[in-house]
C-alpha cells in the first residue's frame, strides 16, 4: 500500500480552508437569499397575522398602500374605477 | 406597517437564512473531521494532527453562526419563535417537528460543548457518552433545515445536502467498521 503525502500538511491552511468555506457559504446564501426572500415551495409557512383592520369608517384611501401579507410580497391598494354609465337597465310594463 | 420595518424584518430572515446554512455547513466539517481521525479517512488530504486541530477548531466556526441564527429567528416577526421555545422543544403551534427539530439539536449541541469544555474532570467513557450525541445532534440539525428551510427547498441546494449527507454516512460506516475491528476479541465461545 503506497503511503503519499497528504494535500496540505499546514494545520493552519486546513483551518484557512474551512473559515473560507464557510464565510463563502455564509456569503452566498446571504446574496441568494436577498434575491430569493420568498419561497412559496417552503414547507414551512407561519401562520398570517390575527391582527385585523379598524373597522370604522375611513377617509378615501390614498392611491397606493403597502401592506404586509406574506414575506417579500406587499398589495397595492389600488383599485380600478370607472365613470363610465351604468349598464342596468329598469324592465318597465 | 412603514416601509422601514419591513425592509428591518427582510434583514433579519436574510440572516436567519444564511446563518442557518452556513452554521450547517460548519457543523458538517466538524462531524467529518472527527469521523475521520480513527480510520484516517482524510489521510490523503492532511495529516491526523491538522485534522484533529480543524476538529477542535470548528466549534469556532458553527458556535457563532449557530447562535445567530437562533437570535435572527427569535428577532423575527414572521417566524413567532419566543424565547420559550428553545427551552421547549415540539411546542410550536406550527412547524412542531420541524422547529422542534432545531431546538433539539441546539440543546444537544450545548451538552456536547459543555462535555467538551470539562473534558478533563470526566471520566473517558463519560466524555464519549457525551461527545457522541453529536451525531444526534448534527441529525436534528440536518432534518430540521430540510423539513423547515426556506432554502433547503430549493431542488438544487437540497440535492447538495443530500449528497454532502450520503457522504457524511460512508465516513460514519468507516468510522463504525474501524471500531468494530480494533475492538479485542473476545470470544466466549
Amino acid at each position: 500500500m503506497s503511503s503519499r503525502s497528504p494535500l496540505i500538511r499546514s494545520a493552519v491552511l486546513l483551518r484557512a480552508i474551512a473559515t473560507a468555506a464557510t464565510l463563502t457559504s455564509l456569503a452566498s446564501m446571504s446574496a441568494f437569499a436577498a434575491t430569493h426572500v420568498q419561497n412559496s415551495a417552503a414547507p414551512l409557512q407561519p401562520p398570517a397575522s390575527t391582527t385585523t383592520a379598524p373597522t370604522t369608517a375611513s377617509p378615501t384611501p390614498a392611491p397606493t398602500s403597502r401592506s404586509a401579507t406574506t414575506r417579500g410580497t406587499t398589495v397595492t391598494g389600488r383599485v380600478a374605477t370607472t365613470t363610465a354609465a351604468p349598464r342596468t337597465k329598469t324592465h318597465s310594463s | 406597517m412603514s416601509l422601514d420595518v419591513l425592509q428591518a424584518g427582510e434583514t433579519v430572515w436574510i440572516v436567519a437564512r444564511s446563518t442557518g446554512v452556513a452554521s450547517l455547513v460548519a457543523l458538517t466539517l466538524s462531524l467529518l473531521s472527527g469521523m475521520a481521525l480513527r480510520p484516517k479517512s482524510l489521510g490523503w488530504l492532511s495529516t491526523n494532527r491538522a485534522i484533529s486541530e480543524l476538529h477542535s477548531y470548528s466549534t469556532v466556526l458553527f458556535l457563532p453562526l449557530g447562535v445567530a441564527h437562533v437570535i435572527a429567528i427569535l428577532l423575527d416577526p414572521y417566524a413567532k419563535v419566543g424565547l420559550l421555545d428553545l427551552v421547549i422543544p415540539f411546542a410550536m403551534p406550527y412547524g412542531t417537528l420541524a422547529i422542534g427539530l432545531g431546538t433539539l439539536s441546539v440543546q444537544l449541541l450545548v451538552v456536547v460543548l459543555i462535555a467538551a469544555w470539562s473534558r478533563t474532570r470526566l471520566g473517558r467513557g463519560q466524555w464519549l457518552a457525551f461527545h457522541r450525541l453529536s451525531y444526534l445532534a448534527f441529525a436534528a440539525a440536518f432534518l430540521h433545515g430540510i423539513l423547515s428551510g426556506t432554502d433547503l427547498a430549493y431542488p438544487w441546494l437540497a440535492g447538495t445536502a443530500w449528497v454532502v449527507a450520503a457522504i457524511l454516512v460512508l465516513f460514519g460506516l468507516r468510522r463504525i467498521a474501524h471500531a468494530l475491528r480494533a475492538r479485542p476479541l473476545t470470544a466466549t465461545g
